[in-house]
């Protein structure tokens, strides 16, 4: 074999090899989704929206109150985590600048790249132990810590993709800068703010170790905020590790429900992304 | 004629760098005052210096004054945004916000800082536009989106949106220079038409423009104030050889 | 003439319409209030973070205080006797993490570089979507898939295959319990190579073309022009990608949790369970027997938080460094 004709196949040789590699990787992905469809979907009915969870042994029963304390938790941590994000990010965009600012943005970054079982416990010292108790604020706490990084990063990018001139045209009318930011500025970017959002969301919503702690779980449905609350990654958790089949049939049908959920909440931030473009 | 503004002595800074140095003269009212000069010669500084725009720029600085109906508008006891009620500005590409109306665009003025009554608001927009020659082309569509305007007509929509919320002092940051001859023809009436009610200061690189369109020329060159007087004399017989030189051509 | 108060200007042109003053600051716009507002949240991220590493720090002395640097070098780790030794665990984190790189570090290579180089745009494109949605998939989500159907399947096929050609060697010794260090890595692996992938797909991306160009028209090969001309520009980032993977991969939880056998033992055989840092805590910290119990666990958070920041520090410094350069390089 010729020099050029050896390395051509060598070439050809890796070309095929990179081509299997990419398929090993995407293998996985294809089994994950065939298994939750194929394990999850026939139990996908009224009872699992609506029941809670029955005793070991017993068959039946349902998911809702783990959907419903997700659905609480997620309320909440946005209550929190939302306005932090959105107000720090307009600081850092329209008062930011200088060492203060690069400082709150790296405290941001690493945020982001901390276990979120850490988060848990953090949560766990600062709400957990003084309220000698697990509670949903806790757990929505920890959910918030970890929404925040998220959102607030995104809001300033979007921020920033303002032009001046819109915040000039309205300064320029007598409009004192904090209208300006929040009717002109804020306003102006709120598509993109809203997909930073629901990409947060969408990734609480699959959290589960910062809850394990805080919120803890319920069997039943939770009376207040201040008792512990079931919530799906949890259940899924729970039912998966059991012995008991059943458990795992539900298991797989809150998979199937979580992922779906958390894919119409990427769709969404995608629509919304495009909208925006379009508006443009 | 009287004066209406009156700098004494401004100077701006951006860091280190002495954008305008030591600027004494006076903006007379109900007159178009034109500063001209060569790019980076401080003409939109010294423009933004009226309604303290400067304030919103980390590491900008303003020594002297500049005062307007006896007040220094610097002084540390004014709200910049009060002053910028009393000097409107218009820019150099047309700004209208690209999320609201027609209609609302005019009144955003008062729209962004609170509620305004209705029929207050069609009165206004409808005495904005007529003054800038817009009400005609625009009254059967006043919900359309202020973007659906040709660029003339965004930026006498602008001016419209200066105009309401009743300025005595309109500043113009090369208004027309993103325009078509024609919108720029039209732009030149109002100013002159505009005049009667209000005092306007006009940055323009174009000295066909000032020529035609101002009282009062201002050139200014490296940041410094060289000469300012009558138009017609500028133009015709400048005292100072720089102002010939510019005008002349031979340089900017 | 100046004057000595401040002119009251009124004009006013309709009626109920604000009348034009010169307006003390001291009434008005609310903007230092509200520069504060957004002061205080900014700073409140800043704030989260040192009460954090300041709190964990806190919590942990007790554990600190009684068994100091024995503490990672012990391997006894008993609640009820009260004695805790964290070895067992750092033992596990390090291995599963490592050998998870291993494995994942050249598929996401050959990934990303199938995506930005070989595959046509649209493909490419195709994939790369796939490939964010691995990394969407929540980690309990893969531990459930890993529980109840990898390591069942390991248990069956690979686990006594290699149990029965390598049993002999330490690595393999012992019965196959599906749940395992293997399972773990596997788990793993998987869900380390999104990152790894997306990251060097960028870095490929970032590649100035006329690199590339120039070693095409010396007349390479594609695979040389790659091995020229695109890897060896983006080595550090390739790097601080594989590294950032490492953090991620340290701080995995549900789905190690769930494939790992959770038995605090140190063993050289893959087929042995086994546990890892953040697994003994998801684990045990609820229900901590003790204070001692719960300071041991905190110190293991502590850890665990101090080795993830270094890690992502470092990665950070390394994609930075690359990515910060020109950004002209596109596919051919």
């Amino acid at each position: 074999m010729t020099g050029l004709a050896w390395r051509k196949g060598k070439s050809a040789g890796m070309t095929l090899l990179m081509a299997m590699f990419t398929l090993a990787v995407l293998i996985p992905l294809v089994l994950i989704f065939v298994y939750i469809i194929k394990m999850g979907f026939s139990s996908i009915n009224l009872d699992f929206f609506t029941q809670i969870p029955k005793p070991p042994g017993e068959t039946g029963g349902g998911m809702a109150n783990g959907l419903a304390g997700s659905v609480m938790l997620i309320l909440l941590a946005s209550l929190f985590g939302i306005p932090v994000g959105i107000f720090g990010a307009i600081y850092l965009s329209e008062y930011g600048g200088g060492r203060f600012s690069d400082l709150i943005r790296f405290s941001a970054d690493v945020l982001s790249g901390i276990p979120s079982i850490i988060t848990g416990m953090v949560a766990y010292t600062l709400l957990v132990v003084p309220m000698k108790g697990f509670s949903a604020l806790a757990g929505a706490f920890a959910l918030a810590l970890i929404m925040i990084p998220i959102v607030l990063r995104t809001t300033e990018e979007q921020l920033k993709l303002v032009p001046g001139t819109l915040r000039e045209a309205s300064l320029a009318l007598g409009v004192p800068l904090w209208r300006t930011t929040l009717k002109v500025t804020l306003r102006s970017a709120l598509t993109g703010v809203m997909t930073g959002i629901l990409l947060a969301i969408a990734r609480i919503s699959g959290e589960t170790a910062p809850l394990l702690f805080t919120a803890l779980g319920n069997q039943f449905w939770s009376k207040s905020l201040l008792e512990p609350i079931a919530a799906m990654p949890l259940q899924i958790f729970s039912f998966a590790i059991s012995p008991y089949d059943d458990w795992h049939r539900l298991a797989w049908a809150g998979a199937l429900v979580l992922v779906t959920i958390m894919f119409g909440l990427s769709l969404a931030a995608r629509f919304f992304g495009r909208k925006r473009q379009q508006g443009n | 004629m009287n004066s209406k503004v009156q700098l004494n002595n401004l100077n701006v800074y951006f860091g280190r760098n002495h954008a305008v140095n030591n600027v004494t003269m006076d903006f007379l009212a109900n007159s178009v005052t034109a500063i001209i000069g060569p790019s980076g010669c401080g003409k939109s500084t010294v423009l933004r210096s009226l309604n303290r725009m400067h304030d919103l720029t980390p590491g900008s600085k303003v020594t002297g004054t500049i005062i307007m109906d006896g007040m220094n508008i610097y002084d540390r006891e004014i709200d910049p945004v009060a002053i910028r009620r009393r000097v409107g500005m218009v820019f150099q590409k047309p700004n209208p916000f690209p999320a609201m109306s027609i209609h609302d665009n005019v009144i955003a003025g008062y729209k962004l800082n609170g509620r305004i009554n209705r029929h207050e608001a069609d009165e206004i927009v409808e005495s904005s536009l007529k003054r800038v020659a817009l009400w005609d082309e625009v009254k059967d569509r006043l919900r359309a989106n202020a973007m659906e305007l040709s660029g003339g007509q965004q930026q006498r929509l602008c001016i419209a949106r200066t105009i309401a919320v009743k300025p005595e002092v309109i500043l113009m940051d090369e208004p027309a220079s993103a325009l078509d001859p024609l919108s720029t023809l039209k732009i030149e009436e109002l100013i002159e038409e505009l005049k009667e009610k209000y005092t306007i200061i006009i940055v323009t690189h174009n000295m066909q423009q000032a020529a035609r369109v101002s009282d009062v020329t201002a050139f200014f060159y490296l940041g410094e104030l060289i000469e300012c007087g009558e138009t017609k004399k500028i133009f015709t017989n400048p005292d100072r050889k720089q102002t010939e030189d510019y005008i002349t051509g031979r340089f900017g | 003439m100046p004057h000595n108060e401040t002119d009251l200007i009124e004009v006013s042109v309709l009626p109920q319409v604000e009348t034009h003053r010169w307006q003390l600051k001291k009434k008005l716009s609310g903007d230092s209030a509200f520069r504060g507002v957004t002061v205080l949240f900014a700073f409140s991220v800043l704030a989260i973070l040192l009460v954090m590493v300041a709190g964990m720090c806190k919590e942990s002395l007790p554990a600190f205080a009684k068994f100091g640097w024995k503490f990672v070098t012990g391997r006894n780790w008993d609640a009820v006797q009260g004695s805790f030794g964290a070895l067992p665990f750092i033992w596990g984190s390090v291995i599963s993490s490592i050998f998870a790189l291993l494995l994942a570090t050249p598929l996401s290579l050959g990934t990303a570089i199938f995506i930005a180089e070989i595959a046509p745009k649209k493909v490419g494109g195709v994939i790369a979507s796939l490939v964010e949605l691995l990394a969407a998939i929540p980690s309990v989500i893969y531990g459930l898939w890993g529980v109840l159907v990898m390591a069942p399947w390991l248990q069956r096929t690979v686990e006594p295959f290699l149990a029965e050609h390598l049993g002999n060697t330490p690595f393999f010794s012992g019965a196959p319990y599906g749940v395992s260090m293997l399972a773990a890595i596997f788990i793993l692996m998987i869900m380390v190579v999104p990152i790894i992938t997306s990251i060097t797909k960028e870095i490929i991306l970032a590649v100035p073309q006329s690199q590339k160009e120039a070693a095409i028209a010396l007349g390479a090969t594609r695979w040389e022009m790659i091995r020229i001309a695109v890897l060896p520009y983006g080595k550090s980032g390739i790097l601080g990608s594989v590294i950032l993977g490492l953090g991620r991969a340290i701080g995995e939880t549900m789905a190690v949790t769930m494939v790992i056998g959770n038995t605090p033992q140190i063993s050289l055989s893959l087929l042995a369970p086994g546990y890892t840092m953040p697994s003994v805590i998801a684990n045990e910290f609820a229900e901590a027997a003790s204070n001692l119990h719960a300071a041991a666990l905190m110190e293991i958070g502590l850890i665990l938080l101090v080795v993830t920041l270094v890690i992502n520090v470092l990665a950070r410094l390394l994609i930075w460094s690359v990515t910060r350069g020109e950004k002209e390089g596109r596919r051919i």
